[in-house]
């Protein structure tokens, strides 16, 4: 009966401690864990522990770290020249090791790579006939499915007639086919015109059933597509129109309109002019030649009359009409003079006056012309491109209804031929079954070329299983047949990107070396060039940063982590169980030049760790100390302010302190002008930051005191101690129960805290734990799991054990008050 | 008697200790926190000196603490509550205008004199000595030298301004070698037994190399806030040119003080005004700020400077539509989330109570302990473990294992508010049942059998037992530290800083808002998140309003069970 209980315990326990579970697998995983697709891994290691504790100076570091001797900056700015020579040729020798190492890993990486090729080669026999085997039993299921298969016999047509109206006599799918039409038909077919005769059958039946709303869906759906690509061409079209006719509004509306208002203007003064001819009285000597004046004014006028009646129609245009208007109406003015008035010198002035605006009159009218031309041109095309677009529009709306419609039907004709496609899918695969089997009796080893054929198999029955709808015992046995081929793709993949690694590997290796060699010729002048006092660095060495963090990435990490990724899910084949060693061994080395090759995150976990320890252990200490002092008197005295001290400290403590850290920033920057030690992003100052939890403290403490018999303490005053005698003699030592677990909560609490070191901590070096766990979980370490599962761990275990050791007294502290005896 | 002298010294040193600081405060602006030193120290004497003060000595440390790290700090919020401490209100206004008057930044160069130099190091054996450097200086012909320049405006440790006379070299006591009138030709300037070597120049090919040393080394520590004096008073400052290039330009300042009398009410007033010596116009100063009127009689903003501003913020929060839109929402997810993470804490708590309250359960203890581990996580791990591999958006086991088993379509967990909620209520319930659950085994057990017996006699079944008898007299007990745990999350900002840091984003709110923002993760970000500006005051004044809730619930919590009594025993 308790069984069930135990049971759903056991179940929730495992579902709620699954995130621990994932840290402690994921911090033990030697793949990248974000990217696998498999929860769990059995590639192992604890190379994210080792990374964490000790940082292995691996080749990039050992570049970056001569290039940082070679330009003496810091660390190696105060070293004398001798010293940085031993230093280079420490570092050199350290890297020629890693070299080595490489190398050495690379060649026997090689030789179980070698080894693994002999094993599947020889096993070539035994892997074809397992092939064989899966394919035969297919072979058989399916023939046996394709005799139990319920056929409709309308529904058969159908589904031929669909399938062979695109096909001609005596095609390959006709032959398979011909046997089944055959029957259907009840005739043989052997030439041309019985086929036709068959199909003409077999169409009655396909039209009966609906099969023409099918075609009509089919035209329609292209008619759809032909009709949107014909809106977009059109709507395409359409945008440089829109700019041009946008541009001449722009023209038309600014600079002609500005001229046509000067022009105005100066007409205007012409027409003063004239008005004032009446009251003028000398002649001039020669009669003028008004003519081509008037002849000008009216062609001038007519032609501005004309572009402001065309404009008449355009809203946005309607204030240059309206100033070409009132222009030409000037103008006509002009031309009314009474033939006496034409012999006085102001007439003569006038048309002298007149010439000189006559150009820009008559160029005014000439822009005018051809803009209005173009302007409304391409306006009448906008209207027809737009109405033809909504045409097209409409009829694809009309269109797209209909298909809908048809494509419901066809749903529902679907369904019905569900069973007969499976039939006729099954009889094109039964046809090209027999030919796989065919190709894979021809293979005879396991080279590249087979491998492909394998492969081939493979991809061809994986499609079928995807794309055959019936879940029956053929898909079943395809699909047993596609796990049992697996591996050959996982194999080929392993065996193409190995050799490419290898290739790539040594190419690469080989630059290094070479250039690694002529750095090493001129290490020393470069040093001493660099302790002349000259700013220098190395073109070789950059050369080799560029080649570890450039070339080696992309060339081969990519194809490293392949080949270890397939290695590890080839090891799970229990199909040749000499063969899993041997990719244990080409898995092991690999990742081991990985790591040799690899740029890591640079870290200051110990550091982090050890700055968590310091800060809680002085803080716990100190608030302690003072709190246990704090208690004392408000446990055994009478004094103002006991009843609501700690009460009110206990409220006010609420305050948020978030916001406090404004103001103890600005004390801790203010501070740490003049003591260094306690000032921002210091240990030291973040301690202070963080003595503030005493109220709580006092609170437990004094609830401990409390239970301390009175009488202990009088007893020594009448022997003679003073108060703080008695509290620091009798009291403290009888309360250390309390004080371990205040310390110890302090400790956590401390250990704990986040937000406040966020604030106060800049500086990687100085940062908590809490803040280095962080940095290794955000921007681009996000989808690192390795290092920061391994992190969360070793910080999570000590705080768990410690937290579980002290429950007794965390319960009893948290329920004090609550649960009364 | 020598313990008594001892102890009489102890006490005068704290008390000499103690005026120092208090007059080391005011002397630099600090004055609040200036006067709590004074209050404390005469308390102190009066605790020694007073019998009666005899209880309070043992508390005196822990109110040195509180008061300055918890009661200063309350002060000071309360005070910037009701100012704009905030961007652009960093300082107050007296810095500001130093400032204006002697940052670098308020130059501009004049005249296009070919200044060129070159820069002489000293060498301790083969290492350059950074801090120790001379200037030779070509001005117009005429060789000059400077000195490394001496700090003469400091705030603090922060120099504003350093400045550095320029000699004519024949006047000083530096010799040149060669002695030539040519920059490049002078290798090393000599003065006595020390040496100078030439290290950068920018004229020089072989020198350049050291640009990157002189860059980061010299001139941004020592050069970049300095000015050269020449005898004919004009000022020399290294500036970056168009070419991008680091070079020497005469300077002025573009700023002076002046006198400005006004009339207020009709009496004369002289007011201090800041004057653009370029264009002879008054600085604008409005809102705490300080603007600049320029050629096209556009303000440019200047330099801000924090003000009073009165009941401002308090009234924005009401008011000011992208605030209060935004800040009500925040406010009413903050209500929600503090209760449904107790609500629900509790009811998975309680089961497991229930459960493991029976003595005849098997390994109890084990399952007790298990059950208890999420509690012991530290929360900053835990929510750090979730946010990356379960909730991660496309790599997060949730989304890339759980949901597809189940045939469910991926959560955006991150981007889709209310699926961010409940990821923030699922860490936190997965924090706190353990606690929920300690806190109801503990009441369970205080519940006495003899109640249940009395009720199967009754015939009361499982249910109505569990109704009337456990939940009742369980409520009684653990109702004040639920209202705590209440308390506490309503400001448990970790949580959701580090899981959602308040995302996703609120949209149309000016200020930097976010659906799981609560409020005290809002204050947060409007007093550190740099990107989006800081709003101290505004920051301060929702911290006000916090407090007055936080502490209202506890008060009335502390009332009610009996808290006062206790202590006051």
């Amino acid at each position: 009966m308790k069984l069930h209980v135990h049971a759903i315990l056991i179940f929730l326990i495992v579902v709620i401690l699954f995130p621990t579970v994932w840290v402690v697998t994921t911090s033990l995983r030697r793949d990248e864990a974000a990217f696998s697709t498999d929860l769990f891994s059995s590639r192992l290691t604890l190379q994210n522990y080792v990374d964490l504790i000790v940082q292995e100076q691996n080749v990039p570091v050992l570049v970056k770290e001569l290039q940082k001797l070679i330009s003496r900056v810091s660390p190696y700015d105060r070293l004398t020249l001798a010293q940085a020579r031993t230093k280079a040729t420490e570092l050199l020798r350290k890297m020629r090791n890693y070299l080595d190492e490489s190398n050495k890993r690379n060649d026997s990486a090689r030789k179980s790579y070698e080894a693994l090729v002999k094993i599947f080669e020889t096993n070539a026999n035994r892997v074809k006939q397992s092939t064989l085997n899966d394919l035969r039993q297919i072979e058989k299921v399916l023939l046996k499915t394709l005799s139990e298969l319920k056929i409709d016999k309308e529904e058969l047509a159908f589904v031929l007639y669909e399938v062979l109206s695109k096909e001609k006599f005596n095609s390959q799918m006709e032959k398979i086919l011909r046997s089944a039409v055959e029957e259907m038909v009840g005739f043989k077919i052997d030439d041309e015109q019985s086929y036709a005769l068959a199909m003409n059958l077999l169409r009655q039946t396909h039209e009966e059933l609906g099969g023409a709303s099918l075609e009509e869906l089919e035209t329609l759906s292209a008619r759809i597509s032909s009709l949107r690509s014909e809106i977009e061409s059109l709507r395409k079209t359409l945008q440089p129109l829109e700019r041009s006719i946008l541009e001449a509004q722009i023209l038309l509306n600014g600079d002609v309109l500005t001229e046509l208002r000067s022009l105005t203007t100066a007409v205007e003064a012409l027409v003063k002019m004239k008005d004032s001819l009446a009251r003028t009285t000398a002649k001039s000597v020669l009669p003028t030649d008004d003519t081509l004046f008037l002849k000008s004014l009216q062609n001038v006028a007519s032609r501005l009359r004309n572009a402001s009646l065309s404009l008449q129609g355009f809203e946005d245009l309607l204030e240059i009409g309206k100033t070409a208007r009132h222009l030409s109406e000037r103008l006509v003015e002009l031309t009314n003079i009474e033939p006496r008035l034409k012999s006085l010198t102001t007439y003569s002035d006038m048309v002298r006056t007149y010439e000189e605006i006559r150009p820009r009159l008559e160029r005014i009218c000439d822009d005018l012309e051809t803009l209005i031309g173009r302007y409304s041109d391409e306006l009448s095309r906008l209207r027809e491109l737009n109405s033809s677009i909504l045409l097209k529009e409409s009829e694809l709306q009309r269109l797209s209804q209909r298909a809908e419609e048809l494509q419901q039907k066809r749903q529902l004709l679907e369904l019905r031929l569900a069973e007969e496609r499976s039939w006729l899918q099954l009889i094109l695969f039964e046809d090209t079954l027999k030919a796989r089997l065919s190709s894979v009796e021809a293979i005879k080893s396991l080279s590249r070329t087979d491998l492909q054929r394998y492969s081939t198999v493979l991809t061809w029955l994986r499609n079928f299983a995807n794309s055959y709808g019936r879940s029956d015992e053929v898909k079943e046995s395809v699909q047993k047949a596609v796990s049992d081929l697996r591996w050959i793709e996982d194999y080929r993949t392993f065996t193409t990107r190995f050799e490419n690694y290898s290739k790539n590997y040594e190419q690469i290796v080989k630059e290094f070396e070479q250039v690694m060699a002529d750095f090493e010729k001129i290490c020393d002048d470069l040093l001493v060039l660099s302790y002349s006092g000259t700013f220098v660095t190395s073109e070789h060495l950059t050369r080799l940063l560029d080649l570890v963090k450039l070339d080696f990435v992309n060339k081969v990490r990519a194809d490293l982590a392949v080949v270890s990724r397939r290695a590890g899910s080839l090891m799970k084949l229990s199909l040749f169980s000499e063969a899993q060693k041997l990719f244990r061994d080409v898995d092991k080395h690999l990742f081991r030049i990985d790591q040799i090759w690899k740029e890591k995150m640079k870290h200051y976990f110990g550091r982090w760790v050890l700055n968590s320890i310091i800060v809680s252990t002085i803080v716990a200490i100190i608030t302690t100390s003072i709190c246990a002092a704090a208690a004392y008197p408000f446990s055994r005295m009478r004094f103002v302010g006991r009843r609501y001290g700690i009460l009110s400290f206990l409220l006010i403590q609420m305050f948020p302190s978030v916001i406090f850290m404004i103001a103890i920033y600005n004390l801790l920057n203010f501070l740490g002008k003049f003591v260094p030690f306690l000032g921002v992003d210091t240990i030291g100052g973040l301690a202070l930051a963080y003595l503030t939890n005493i109220a709580y403290n006092v609170y437990l403490i004094k609830g401990f005191y409390d239970l301390i018999p009175a009488s202990l303490e009088e007893a020594a005053i009448v022997d003679g101690a003073t108060r703080f005698q008695s509290f620091y003699m009798i009291v403290l030592p009888l309360a250390r129960p309390i004080l371990v677990v205040v310390f110890l909560l302090t400790f956590i609490g401390t250990f704990n805290e986040y937000v406040i070191a966020r604030i106060v901590l800049q500086n990687v070096r100085n940062y908590t734990y809490a803040l280095g766990l962080q940095s290794f979980a955000v921007g681009p370490y996000e989808t690192e799991w390795g290092l920061f599962t391994a992190a969360a761990l070793l910080g999570m275990l000590p705080m768990v054990i410690l937290f579980l050791a002290m429950q007794r007294y965390l319960v009893s502290g948290l329920t004090r008050g609550a649960v009364k005896e | 008697m020598i313990k008594k002298l001892l102890s009489f010294s102890f006490i005068g040193l704290l008390n000499v200790f103690f005026f120092w600081i208090a007059f080391f405060l005011f002397n630099n602006a600090y004055y609040a926190l200036g006067a709590l030193f004074l209050i404390l120290v005469f308390l102190i004497d009066f605790f020694i000196f007073n019998p009666k003060g005899y209880p309070y000595r043992y508390v005196a440390p822990a109110l040195v603490l509180l008061t300055v790290l918890v009661i200063y700090p309350i002060y000071f919020t309360v005070k910037t509550a009701f100012t704009n401490y905030g961007t652009g209100h960093y300082m107050p206004k007296e810095e500001a205008i130093e400032r204006l008057l002697y940052d670098p930044v308020y130059t501009y160069e004049v005249g296009n004199e070919a200044v060129e130099y070159k820069l002489f190091i000293a060498y301790d054996g083969l290492i350059p000595m950074y801090d120790d450097f001379l200037i030779l200086f070509k001005i117009e012909g005429t060789l000059f030298i400077a000195e490394k320049p001496i700090p003469i405006k400091k705030k603090g440790k922060d120099v504003l301004l350093s400045e550095a006379q320029l000699i004519p070299i024949e006047s000083s006591t530096y010799q040149r070698v060669p002695q030539s009138e040519d920059l490049t030709e002078i290798r090393m300037i000599t003065s006595g037994e020390k040496t100078y070597r030439a290290f950068y120049s920018p004229q020089e090919e072989f020198l350049r190399l050291n640009a990157p040393l002189f860059k980061s080394r010299i001139a941004q520590f020592y050069l970049q806030k300095s000015e050269f004096v020449h005898p004919n008073g004009n000022r020399y400052a290294l500036r970056i040119d168009r070419t991008g290039e680091w070079s020497f330009a005469r300077i002025e300042r573009l700023y002076r003080l002046d006198l400005m009398q006004t009339l207020e009410n009709d009496k004369p007033r002289t007011k201090l005004i800041v004057v653009n010596n370029k264009t002879n116009r008054p600085l604008i100063e409005r809102e705490g700020s300080f603007y600049d009127v320029n050629e096209k009689n556009e303000e440019v903003y200047l330099i801000g400077y924090i003000d009073f501003v009165g009941w401002k913020n308090f009234l924005r929060i009401l008011r000011d539509p992208r605030i209060t839109g935004p800040f009500f929402k925040i406010f009413v997810w903050t209500f929600l989330w503090a209760l449904l993470s107790v609500v629900l804490s509790l009811a998975v708590g309680l089961p497991f109570a229930l459960v493991l309250n029976d003595p005849k359960l098997r390994g109890r203890n084990i399952y007790r302990t298990l059950l208890i581990i999420p509690w012991a996580i530290p929360v900053f791990i835990s929510a750090l473990i979730w946010r990356n591999g379960l909730f991660n958006e496309s790599y997060g086991v949730i989304n890339k294992f759980l949901l597809p088993a189940l045939g469910l379509p991926i959560i955006r967990w991150m981007n889709d508010p209310f699926w961010a909620r409940v990821a923030v209520l699922l860490v936190n319930v997965w924090l706190t049942y353990p606690y929920m659950m300690t806190i109801s085994l503990g009441a369970l057990q205080g519940i006495p059998y003899e109640l249940y017996e009395a009720a199967m006699i009754d015939g009361a079944g499982k249910f109505r037992r569990f109704t009337s008898i456990t939940f009742p007299l369980l409520m009684a007990v653990i109702a004040p530290l639920l209202v705590s745990s209440f308390a506490f999350s309503f400001n448990n900002f970790t949580i959701i800083y580090l899981i959602t840091a308040g995302g996703p984003p609120i949209p149309g709110s000016t200020t930097p808002t976010g659906y799981t923002d609560i409020l005290i993760s809002y204050v947060y970000k409007l007093a550190f998140q740099a990107g989006t500006g800081q709003d101290f005051g505004l920051a301060a004044a929702i911290s006000i309003l916090i407090f007055f809730l936080v502490g209202g619930i506890s008060y009335v919590n502390f009332r009610f069970s009996g808290v006062f009594e206790e202590v006051g025993k």
